[in-house]
């Protein structure tokens, strides 16, 4: 599993201009923050997901990764319906007055119950959006794409060689677990929440140096190519906007304006009781 | 340091772990002192440039740099934009990168590779597109650190006839910090660094004359110059150090020619009992997940107290196989007993004190604050008591040297001392077996000898030694027993002694046998056993016979 790393294919969206991903990403950010209705996400939601089965990436790279959403998405959930404050009663708990801050009468409600759902469908659609762009882009194009919305492009480099080294780390702590399970450590498989959690402590040492080592390398390797020789530098790939590019822009800027508008003037995409 | 190469050189830089090998490198693109600063005197002038006055960028296009960790140094998403991102930043017009590229991959044999993503390539092909975005900038000089470091026989050998070519053919200079054998053979001159200085310096075979110098630089000087000197030593010698099979079995012939001829053999080797298995391996097959199948049937067995020596190229299924020894692995089909228990019932823990694995890269292996928690670690998850974790420890740091070290920090200590570190945390879980994956790679001579003692030392105390290795001269002085691994299969699987015997079988997986065993192979019609293997044998069978 590679997240950000580049998967290759040949779908429309891996074809689209890099510049029309990054303005895509953007009307999924802020429609997924101005709605708040949970049909609203849920059709947010459905056009990300449609978009993966687009881009035909095996689902076995996002297995870990979903797996991990799903339970942070639940445990938002959880917190959203034990603890939002709200006026249709569903049911009423109380928890022991020692506890601070939560002790006393406490009640799972209808608003909690709304807001929990939607909260988890944000989390999914922001955090399934990100990838799919840095997926279906390869490291040059997602360069020139930045490059050509104006970004300088030493920034640009080490943004996405940071993207690029993310995969190695990612081996370098395999490699890491493995070792520990070499020498009969199994709380990372077997043990609990917690005990799970302490066992990525000892990760965080050799991953940081390891990155860090990697890093001052990967510098040196670009500077021995003349990186950052002159402000202006020759590109191999050049990018240009098709008339799909165009189509594709629109419908998107025109589709999220006209939500917003909505918005605005009716409440449209918001939840009320 | 002083030192002037000239156009059209191959220059092979060699040095023991830190005598200042790569910083020297560093200097001649600017990268030191520009980048890397620190106090920085004297004048360094390449291609007529003094470097402290010419930026990073005016310097690249005349020295290409090749390191030696292939993931590093490759960062683009194909071959194609890899070997363009030098002269895009030279802000070359497009035609003419297009052009260079074209050229650069026609010279490093990669033409067809354009679109290719170098993370998928293999280590050799990795550092062949390296060679190729160092040359696309058109450099009239290559300076390479280490670029075979990380690659196997086959890879090596690739990258050292591709250097040969690209010298005969486009008249590039060459700065090569390398330890092999095969790099030496080719160069026109080598230098030997210690402690920041050069000890030595001139033609391959003048520079391996000078035993003095070769020891305090600690290097390994090729197999055949080792049988000269100790021959040297014993008075049976006393003309020139030849380096080279070809040259050895001349001067060899020359001077067994007027000995009388008596037949020699080896001491034999003391008979072991036969001993029970430790690990037995049923007909295992082994596929990653969405991945080609890695082991395809094997099956063997590894006896108690064996030392026994995996070889065969990168991918043949090596490392695969030993994670199959401590469960690490479970197999897809087949299966595989650790002191008769099924790994796929075992649990971790029960396999983890039996089998210890001693990893390829220390630097992944250590976790803790410091050396002796970095041991204790193992023992704790084994439940033990801290009386006898402390026990333990104590033991496991003497045995491998590092008493003194144990409250520093494991990534504080040399390269060496991890590795070494790195077999005194699983050798504190008490197993019977050991295995070590590529101990030896990336060290010099003096860590190198001090991994290998040790490993001889746990042997003789009746521990069992697993060991992956490229290093042939290492399987043939130390590994009683070598298994031949080639696309997932045991290709050979015997005596060390006879599996070099049978090179046409090796060369299936492109292993080599050692220059030595290769040298009697040549000398056999002389009545040398074509079963010497080791440089001490080869002196022994040759004052036999001188004495005979």
């Amino acid at each position: 599993m590679s997240l950000v790393h580049y998967y290759p294919g040949k779908s429309l969206f891996h074809r689209l201009d890099p510049r029309v991903k990054m303005v895509w990403l953007v009307c999924m950010f802020v429609l997924a923050f101005a709605f708040n209705h949970p049909l609203h996400l849920s059709i947010l939601l459905a056009i990300v997901l449609a978009l993966w089965v687009h881009m035909r990436i095996p689902y076995s790279e996002l297995k870990l990764f979903f797996k991990a959403l799903t339970v942070v998405a639940i445990l938002t959930f959880i917190f959203q319906l034990l603890f939002y404050p709200g006026e249709h009663v569903l049911v009423s708990y109380s928890v022991p007055r020692w506890i601070p801050y939560l002790g006393g009468t406490s009640a799972i409600t209808l608003e909690g119950l709304i807001n929990g759902i939607a909260m988890a469908l944000r989390l999914f659609v922001i955090v399934l959006t990100m990838p799919a762009v840095t997926m279906s882009t390869s490291i040059e194009q997602l360069v020139i794409g930045l490059v050509k919305s104006g970004m300088p492009y030493e920034v640009a480099f080490s943004f996405t060689t940071a993207l690029n080294l993310l995969p190695v780390l990612q081996g370098d702590a395999a490699k890491t677990i493995e070792a520990q399970k070499a020498r009969a450590f199994t709380a990372i498989e077997r043990g609990s929440l917690i005990q799970r959690l302490k066992a990525f402590a000892p990760l965080i040492v050799p991953l940081m140096v390891g990155a860090l080592k990697k890093g001052r390398q990967l510098e040196i390797a670009m500077e021995s190519r003349a990186f950052g020789a002159y402000k202006r530098r020759t590109y191999l790939i050049e990018i240009k906007m098709r008339k799909l590019d165009w189509l594709f822009l629109a419908t998107m800027l025109g589709g999220t304006i006209l939500c917003l508008a909505l918005r605005i003037t009716m409440g449209f995409g918001v939840f009320r009781l | 340091m002083s030192l002037t190469i000239r156009e059209g050189e191959i220059v092979t830089l060699m040095g023991h772990t830190g005598c200042g090998k790569s910083t020297l490198c560093l200097t001649l693109n600017g990268i030191i002192p520009h980048a890397i600063g620190g106090e920085f005197e004297g004048k360094v002038v390449v291609d007529g440039l003094n470097v402290i006055e010419h930026d990073i960028p005016e310097l690249a296009s005349r020295v290409g740099m090749v390191f030696q960790d292939p993931e590093t140094q490759l960062f683009c998403a194909s071959v194609r934009s890899e070997v363009a991102f030098g002269p895009e930043n030279l802000a070359i017009p497009r035609e003419e990168i297009l052009e260079r590229v074209k050229w650069a991959l026609e010279a490093t044999r990669l033409s067809g590779y354009e679109d290719r993503e170098p993370t998928r390539l293999s280590g050799g092909e990795k550092q062949q597109v390296a060679l190729a975005s160092a040359l696309a900038m058109r450099p009239k000089i290559l300076v390479l650190d280490e670029p075979t470091s990380e690659l196997d026989p086959a890879g090596t050998k690739r990258i050292f006839s591709l250097i040969k070519e690209m010298n005969e053919k486009y008249g590039i200079t060459f700065l090569i910090i390398e330890h092999k054998e095969g790099m030496i053979h080719m160069s026109d001159r080598v230098l030997l660094m210690k402690d920041g200085r050069i000890v030595c310096q001139g033609r391959p075979d003048e520079v391996f004359s000078k035993l003095e110098a070769v020891r305090v630089s600690r290097v390994r000087p090729p197999e055949v110059a080792q049988i000269f000197y100790k021959l040297k030593e014993r008075g049976l010698y006393t003309g020139r150090i030849p380096l080279t099979v070809e040259e050895g079995a001349k001067i060899l012939r020359e001077l067994l020619s007027k000995a009388k001829d008596v037949e020699v053999r080896l001491p034999e080797p003391p008979k072991r009992p036969e001993t029970p298995p430790v690990i037995r391996v049923e007909n295992v097959w082994y596929r990653y997940k969405n991945g080609p199948e890695a082991l395809k049937g094997v099956t063997l067995a590894i006896r108690d107290g064996e030392f026994v020596a995996i070889i065969g190229r990168n991918g043949a299924g090596k490392t695969t196989l030993a994670k199959h020894f401590n469960g690490l692995l479970k197999p897809t089909e087949g299966r595989v007993l650790v002191d008769g228990v099924d790994t796929r019932d075992a649990l971790v823990t029960e396999l983890a004190m039996r089998v210890g694995y001693v990893f390829q890269n220390p630097d992944h292996q250590f976790f803790c604050f410091s050396v002796e928690e970095e041991v204790a670690f193992g023992p704790r998850n084994l439940g033990l008591s801290e009386e006898e974790v402390k026990q333990r420890v104590d033991e496991a740091l003497r045995t491998v040297g590092l008493e003194k070290m144990r409250d520093r920090h494991p990534f504080t200590l040399s390269r060496g001392q991890r590795q070494r570190l790195a077999v005194a945390s699983v050798l504190a879980m008490h197993p019977k077996v050991i295995v070590l994956d590529e101990p030896t790679t990336g060290q010099d001579e003096v860590a190198i000898n001090q991994i290998m003692m040790l490993v001889d030392k746990l042997r003789k105390a009746g521990k069992t030694i697993v060991m992956v290795t490229h290093d042939m001269s290492i399987v043939a002085k130390y590994a009683e027993r070598t298994v031949v691994m080639c696309r997932g299969q045991v290709l050979l699987d015997g005596p060390t002694r006879e599996v070099f015997m049978r090179p046409d079988i090796l060369a299936e997986s492109n292993v080599e046998p050692p220059p030595t065993a290769k040298l009697a192979r040549e000398l056999a019609d002389l009545g040398i056993p074509p079963s010497v293997m080791t440089v001490d044998e080869m002196v022994e069978v040759v004052a036999q016979k001188l004495a005979g």
